[in-house]
């Protein structure tokens, strides 16, 4: 999900659990999220945050993730993935460069 | 209230030799306090009066603008109103003018550059560093940013910086090669962090992409700097793998991106926002590879009071948001090589929700330096400022572990060690904590 406010329909980042001190595979890191498979960015894969806490992110259509309360199958999410930009020439056009 | 007002006085005997005392630069002798002023002016007495030639004509002679000769004084006092429009403009038939405050301008984007890259390097009193041996020798520097021209470097620095490809990084559908973007931001960005480092070596992040989200020309998303700090994460303190980053003495991340608008982001309230959720994934991995010691800083942002990017659209306050604003990080300002905010430069607090005391430091900008946006441009934004900072980390982390001395203390002690600001110690916000001193944290340091 990026620059825009909607939070259904587009990829979102969600966190999920590592197993026994193992990033999750795609396919469990679907599992927690209660979404199938091709519902996840592969080409994004799963991303260590905190390995040691075991806790590592994916992307995943939000519309498709389980309606399960937030946490209550191990993830958390859905998290923005605002759009971000250089901070430099300062602009005098509200367009980015 | 007490209002500082100008007042436009008959020559007098006392107003004569203060005057005179002032331009001969002699100790002052007469008091100012025998001379005749009007009830309800009290006298400035440390203003000296100004000659300025006879009563009622416009024009004066030179000879009139003498003290001796002078048939009108202007002297400097206050008045007792409730407002500045309750000033009287005459007091006992003398006319009162307004002392208005005046400030110096401000730099802002579209004025050229103030000063150089030697300028910098003097303010930053980077010879005595470097005779220290602090130049960021076997330190990394990752610039996460929208990648490197090592050619262009190469040109403008006369050699050919250290760049470690193998340890770089970019997104598996970018196909250019670490060091072989086109000249752009992370080219000066790179350059600003050699000038305080120039043994360092680079490291390309380009998480920022043309063709990025909302059709922009250099922009990328949250989740890819996610994917970009966990690949330092890793190679830093977690895989060990062999030639990994862990052989570096420090690692240093320069940040110089952001959000301009909140509106890029989930609305206010969603528990899955960025810019004010100090447990949104981005700003967790964060503090994670802070407390495994690498030294992560980042950009103020550029929505500053005084001539905010047009992006900001109209906001300036809180606008130091997401991981800008979380307290593990080194939070920089920019000022221009006079010492003066530059007025773009992002103001804190941030944004409610996350650390308010920022920015922790500020460093210079808008000078010349890369001409990475062509002949004469400046180096401009918080973007120069973060980098030019970070080098500065990094030439001190060229004797200073973070396992002995990690992140959070090195931090402190850099705003310990920072240049009051204004006129004011301790935070405030345009400044944080002061201008960065590279030498006296190093000397404190006892490096």
């Amino acid at each position: 999900m990026t620059g825009g406010t909607s939070t259904v329909g587009a990829m979102a980042l969600y966190a999920v659990r590592g197993e026994e001190g193992r990033p999750p595979s795609l396919a469990s890191a679907a599992a927690q999220l209660g979404a199938s498979l091709e519902d996840l960015d592969a080409a994004y894969g799963v991303v260590p945050v905190d390995p040691q806490a075991g806790l590592y992110a994916v992307q995943a259509r939000s519309d498709r993730v389980g309606d399960t309360a937030q946490g209550a199958r191990g993830y958390q999410g859905p998290y923005s993935s605002p759009k971000i930009s250089p901070l430099a020439p300062p602009s005098t056009t509200d367009k980015d460069d | 209230m007490r209002i500082p007002v100008l007042v436009v006085l008959p020559a007098q005997d006392s107003l004569r030799e203060a005057a005179l005392e002032a331009i001969q630069h002699r100790e002052p002798e007469s008091s100012l306090e025998s001379a005749t002023v009007p009830g309800g002016i009290e006298l400035d007495l440390s203003f000296s009066p100004v000659a300025i030639g006879g009563a009622g004509r416009r024009e004066s002679s030179l000879e009139s603008l003498q003290p001796e000769e002078t048939e009108q004084f202007v002297v400097r006092g206050f008045v007792d109103a409730a407002s500045p429009t309750d000033v009287p403009a005459a007091v006992g038939g003398q006319p009162v003018f307004c002392d208005i405050p005046i400030q110096p301008f401000v730099t802002c984007g579209i004025d050229p550059p103030l000063g150089d890259v030697a300028l910098v390097r003097q303010k930053l009193r980077l010879a005595a560093l470097a005779a220290k041996g602090l130049d960021g020798s076997e330190v990394a520097i990752a610039i996460v940013d929208n990648g490197i021209d090592l050619d262009h470097l190469t040109t403008k620095l006369g050699s050919t910086p250290g760049l470690d490809v193998a340890n770089s990084w970019s997104a598996p559908t970018l196909v250019t090669p670490p060091g072989a973007h086109a000249t752009d931001h992370g080219t000066m960005c790179a350059y600003d962090a050699l000038i305080a480092a120039p043994a360092a070596t680079l490291l390309d992040f380009p998480v920022l992409t043309k063709g990025g989200p909302g059709g922009s020309a250099a922009s990328g998303t949250i989740g890819t700097a996610l994917q970009a700090f966990s690949s330092l994460l890793t190679s830093w303190r977690v895989a060990y793998a062999p030639g990994g980053l862990w052989k570096y003495r420090g690692l240093v991340i320069s940040n110089s991106w952001g959000i301009y608008d909140a509106d890029w982001d989930f609305p206010p309230g969603h528990p899955g926002r960025y810019i004010d959720n100090p447990m949104h994934p981005f700003n967790q991995i964060v503090r994670v590879l802070a407390s495994v010691g690498a030294d992560i800083v980042f950009a103020a942002g550029n929505c500053g009071a005084e001539c905010a990017d047009a992006r900001c659209r109209g906001r300036t306050s809180g606008t130091i948001m997401g991981a800008n604003a979380i307290p593990e990080v080194l939070t920089i300002a920019g000022c221009d090589t006079s010492d003066l905010r530059v007025g773009y430069s992002s103001q804190g607090p941030s944004i409610p929700g996350m650390y308010a005391e920022k920015p922790d430091l500020t460093t210079y900008t808008h000078f010349l330096g890369s001409e990475t946006f062509g002949t004469g441009t400046p180096d401009s934004g918080t973007s120069t400022a973060c980098p030019v900072a970070a080098g500065c980390v990094a030439a001190l982390r060229t004797r200073l572990p973070p396992d002995t001395r990690p992140p959070a203390q090195l931090f402190a002690q850099l705003r310990a060690s920072a240049t009051p600001a204004a006129g004011s110690a301790g935070w405030n916000a345009d400044y944080g904590h002061g201008l960065l001193d590279p030498l006296a944290a190093a000397n404190a340091l006892g490096l």
